[in-house]
């Protein structure tokens, strides 16, 4: 009798799973954060915390500090990036040490770690690994590594030493590449790490300090170095490097004269990218870097994304910050939206 | 020019008229150190709070916490025990002087006293005068001075002193004093030891305070000897030794891994020959600092900051009548200073400055000062000052003090390779103060009002130097203006064995930029704190009671931001043991935050839950 009335209930279960999965039913929304703009706020220097600011797509509206309205407790000190992959997004606090999960459309918080993090940037996602790159100590060229934890639990797994001051990362095919920008000094190297060796296989020479990298839809690489500063003993200038991925070589070179380039972002086939007070857009066959730039804007950092420039602007770093949205069409100043303290990156959800 | 011709003219005129009272006998024969009397004697018109040693010993865990709970100063302290800086009366941290035995002792790499880098329970007393004092002790005497004395008395005498105690997690705080005189000769000896791991719990977390551990070493000798009936000689000479760990913040606190080194090294060499109307005094101080930071604690590199001063004084004062007095205080600096980011630099300064001091009977007294210096690095501003005292009833009093003081560039400031700015002038304010009050024999009461108007702040900002975008350096950029209101209470009172004295301080201050007409970050409005003792036979009791309002930390003054007010007390209980005429043994017990409520000075930084300290005093 009793498998009977199991069978009874598995059968009566299974015509609701069946009623409830119907296409044709409106797909309920998945929190409050979807289908928007995160922007992760650095946070004060010395004493606070970074949080994040929600803008909705249509730029109607905003909400700050949504970590802490969902989860009632501080990300950490200096929020360094956020990553997103499937339901979730990762949050780096690099001061604090810090590794979050959470569902990136609530927001709720579902893993954090402290482990193995020490200084740490940026991450990636392959094969269901969280890469996160780790400066170690900042002035110290030996102790740099990039850290590997299971993206699910966030369970660490293992290291890979790296060269000095490994910033962002991105995924092609079976590598990751990360550019080594130099912690507090100066570095000019890409590593490629084997994602199923877990090992560096090889090391690309590129301009100093190489601050962003994107990949095209043709599968080059693109790394904009910023160049050593004016207060660096010696300063150098920018470089734009285009990489072929198959054989691991720069193939194209562009020099900035005198200045220095940051923020390179792709959408819609172009490159962009800041430099001395203005935006640049280039197109990856362009023998040459743009002479004009479209919109004479700049700031802590500049994002372009399907139509849209984001400009990001630190104020005097103590107070709230702001993004300046700019239309890519008409080049005009569309909206522009109080954000945290220190607004460092733009993230589109 | 025009003003010192007038500041002349000024001072004559007084002399013409020929005030007949007799000016206070100010010099105490039998007291070798000064200090206390002679700012006394040049601070009429300005408030100044005692702090004997006792007291002290009330707050034995850090200078930042002696200072918190007994002087209406805000202390800005990174975690309990970690870097700790001053707000006195709205100002930024380099505005505070710290003087030693007459010498200022800010550091040249920063311009600022570090309050957790240095120990304080050696000294006899301290004297926290709130207002400018510039012309006699220099840079960075903005917002106030904060004096710290060693006393030598002549005359038959042989004390000891040692104070043992033991607290929560793991602290202890141990001196041992011996003082010797005789009617030629004074010697005082000092030493003190602390330590202690400091993890405290952060309330409402299940997380400790990890990285916070200190120790440190004190030791101070002074000796003073009559040469003849007229001159006296003595030496001082203090040297420290700490390491502090530098707690972290929520949500994390084993991110924390900093730590920081601090060496401290003064000798003050001193020569006092008086007679009839005239007193000389030469002084020659030799001071060294060094600090090391170590960014990560389990390894061997670190950054440090060393700096060496030497400074020549000589202080010359006339008694012009039995009422007034003229002294002259000339003072030769020369100051190396250098980091692991810069080489040696030395910077060599003149001063001279001329102060008038006037009493007139039944009336009141003033004080009317000038100083001029001469920077082998920039111009200085020409500075003067003004106070005046006035009892205008029996019991009452009115004071005024106006001042233009200034604060040089830092060695960092000017020098920090590649982000230095070689241009910075000094940052100077004008300031005023008015004051009444009330004083008897069991009460006294002041009411103040001030005002500080700042100009050519020097502040580290992006983009500072427009050339220079999104690149920090300094600048000659804020004005700020500060104001408030203040007030001091102390009141005792004796009923038959019971004796009872509260002693409290409030302050209300508006620190606004200029440019923006925002409030300052990290600056609270309302400041209150307070102790309430009380004694009976052979029991003594206190409680220390502080609040701290609201703080802004961000400079469009959101509250999302702030750090809310809080309150928290400690409360003191001493039993005496055993009392003689030349032995005295208490035993004493101090809980802080009594009633366990968790707060926070700074964001993320929780301070200290509730915890005991078991003390020993004994006096032989």
């Amino acid at each position: 009798m009793k498998i009977s009335k199991f069978l009874l209930s598995l059968f009566l279960l299974s015509i609701i799973v069946v009623s409830c999965n119907k296409d044709d039913e409106p797909a309920l929304p998945k929190g409050d954060y979807e289908n928007g703009i995160l922007i992760a706020n650095e946070g004060p220097f010395g004493s606070g915390s970074g949080t994040v600011t929600y803008i909705s797509n249509d730029f109607s509206t905003s909400q700050n500090s949504i970590y802490k309205t969902v989860n009632s407790e501080d990300l950490g000190n200096i929020l360094q990036s956020l990553t997103f992959n499937n339901e979730s997004a990762y949050l780096i606090a690099n001061v604090s040490k810090r590794l979050v999960k959470v569902n990136r459309y609530t927001f709720e918080k579902e893993a954090a770690t402290i482990e193995n993090l020490n200084n740490p940037r940026y991450a990636a996602i392959a094969s269901g690994k969280l890469f996160v790159t780790n400066w170690g100590d900042s002035s110290d060229s030996t102790d740099d590594y990039v850290a590997i934890f299971d993206a699910e639990t966030l369970v660490y797994e293992s290291s890979i030493s790296v060269d000095f001051g490994p910033e962002k990362l991105i995924v092609l095919g079976n590598n990751i590449y990360v550019a080594h920008k130099g912690g507090h000094g100066y570095n000019n190297k890409i590593s490629v790490i084997d994602i199923t060796s877990k090992a560096v296989t090889k090391t690309i020479e590129v301009g100093d300090i190489p601050s962003s990298l994107v990949i095209d839809n043709s599968n080059n690489l693109w790394v904009l170095c910023g160049g050593k500063p004016n207060y660096a003993p010696e300063e150098t200038y920018g470089t734009l490097e285009k990489i072929n991925t198959s054989t691991y070589e720069v193939t194209t070179s562009y020099d900035f004269v005198d200045s220095h380039p940051y923020d390179l972002s792709y959408t819609n086939g172009k490159l962009y990218y800041q430099n001395s007070g203005g935006v640049y857009v280039m197109g990856t066959s362009s023998s040459t870097l743009p002479s004009a730039s479209i919109i004479a804007d700049s700031g802590y950092s500049v994002i372009a994304n399907d139509g849209y420039i984001y400009v990001t602007d630190a104020k005097d770093y103590a107070s709230s910050g702001e993004v300046r949205i700019y239309n890519l069409d008409s080049k005009q100043l569309e909206n522009t939206i109080s954000t945290g303290i220190i607004p460092g990156g733009v993230y589109f959800n | 020019m025009i003003q010192f011709s007038r500041f002349l003219f000024f001072l004559f005129l007084f002399i013409g008229l020929n005030i007949y009272a007799q000016e206070a006998i100010i010099v105490s024969l039998d007291v070798v150190n000064l200090q206390t009397i002679k700012l006394n004697k040049h601070s009429k018109g300005y408030k100044i709070l005692a702090i004997n040693d006792s007291i002290i010993q009330h707050n034995s865990e850090s200078f930042s916490s002696l200072l918190r709970f007994n002087s209406p100063i805000y202390i800005k302290e990174y975690g309990a025990g970690g870097t700790s800086s001053a707000s006195f009366r709205g100002t930024s941290a380099s505005n505070t002087a710290v003087i030693w035995n007459g010498i200022n002792i800010n550091s040249i790499n920063n311009g600022q006293t570090g309050f957790n880098s240095l120990n304080v329970s050696l000294f006899d007393n301290i004297n926290i005068r709130s207002g400018g004092g510039s012309i006699e002790f220099g840079s960075g005497a903005i917002g106030g001075t904060i004096h710290l004395n060693d006393e030598l008395r002549f005359g038959k005498y042989v004390k000891n002193q040692l104070v043992l105690s033991v607290g929560s997690f793991e602290t202890y705080h141990n001196l041992y004093k011996f003082s010797f005189g005789s009617a030629t000769t004074a010697i005082k000896v000092g030493l003190s030891y602390n330590e202690s791991e400091n993890n405290y719990k952060w309330l409402g977390y299940n997380l400790r305070n990890e990285n916070g551990a200190y120790h440190n070493t004190d030791f101070s000798f002074s000796i003073a000897q009559k040469i003849s009936k007229f001159s006296k000689i003595s030496f001082n000479t203090s040297k420290y030794d700490g390491v502090r760990q530098f707690s972290g913040q929520l949500p994390n606190p084993l991110a924390a891994k900093e730590k920081y080194k601090d060496f401290s090294f003064r000798n003050l060499l001193n020569f006092n020959y008086q007679k009839n109307e005239s007193s000389h005094t030469l002084k020659f101080a030799y001071l060294t600092q060094e600090y090391q930071y170590f960014a990560d604690k389990d390894n061997t590199d670190f950054n440090f900051g060393k700096s060496k001063r030497f400074v020549l004084n000589y202080d010359f004062s006339y008694k012009i009548s039995s009422n007034s007095s003229i002294e002259s205080f000339s003072e030769v600096e020369s100051t190396f200073g250098k980091t692991d980011q810069m080489l040696e630099k030395n910077r060599k300064q003149f001063s001279q400055s001329l102060i008038f001091n006037q009493r007139i009977e039944n009336l009141g007294s003033f004080n009317a000062k000038v100083r001029k210096d001469f920077n082998s690095d920039y111009t200085m501003p020409f500075v003067f000052a003004l106070g005046a005292e006035v009892k205008p009833a029996r019991n009452t009093f009115v004071r005024f003090n106006g001042s233009k003081n200034y604060r040089v560039p830092s060695y960092n400031d000017l020098y920090w390779p590649s982000l230095g700015n070689e241009n910075l002038i000094p940052e100077s304010s004008l300031q005023g103060e008015i004051g009444v009050g009330y004083k008897n024999n069991n009460l006294k009461i002041d009411v103040g009002a001030f005002y500080i108007d700042a100009k050519d702040k020097i502040v580290w900002k992006p983009g500072a130097d427009p050339e220079r975008p999104g690149v920090w350096t300094p600048a000659n950029l804020d004005e700020v203006v500060n104001k408030g209101l203040e007030l001091v209470i102390n009141y005792k009172k004796n009923i038959h064995k019971h004796s009872f004295n509260l002693n409290a301080n409030y302050s209300y201050i508006i620190s606004k930029d200029k440019n923006t007409k925002q409030l300052l970050p990290y600056i609270p409005k309302h400041l209150l704190n307070g102790t309430v003792g009380y004694s009976y036979k052979k029991i003594s009791a206190f409680y220390q009671h502080l609040f701290n309002g609201e703080i802004f930390t961000t400079t469009d003054n959101l509250d999302d931001y702030s750090v809310p007010y809080f309150n928290v007390g400690n409360l003191g209980v001493n039993y005496n043991l055993l009392k003689t005429k030349a032995t005295q043994l208490d035993l004493g017990i101090k809980i802080n935050n009594l009633f366990n409520k968790p707060y926070q000075v700074l964001p993320s930084r929780p301070m200290p839950n509730r915890n005991l300290n078991l003390n020993i005093n004994y006096k032989f």
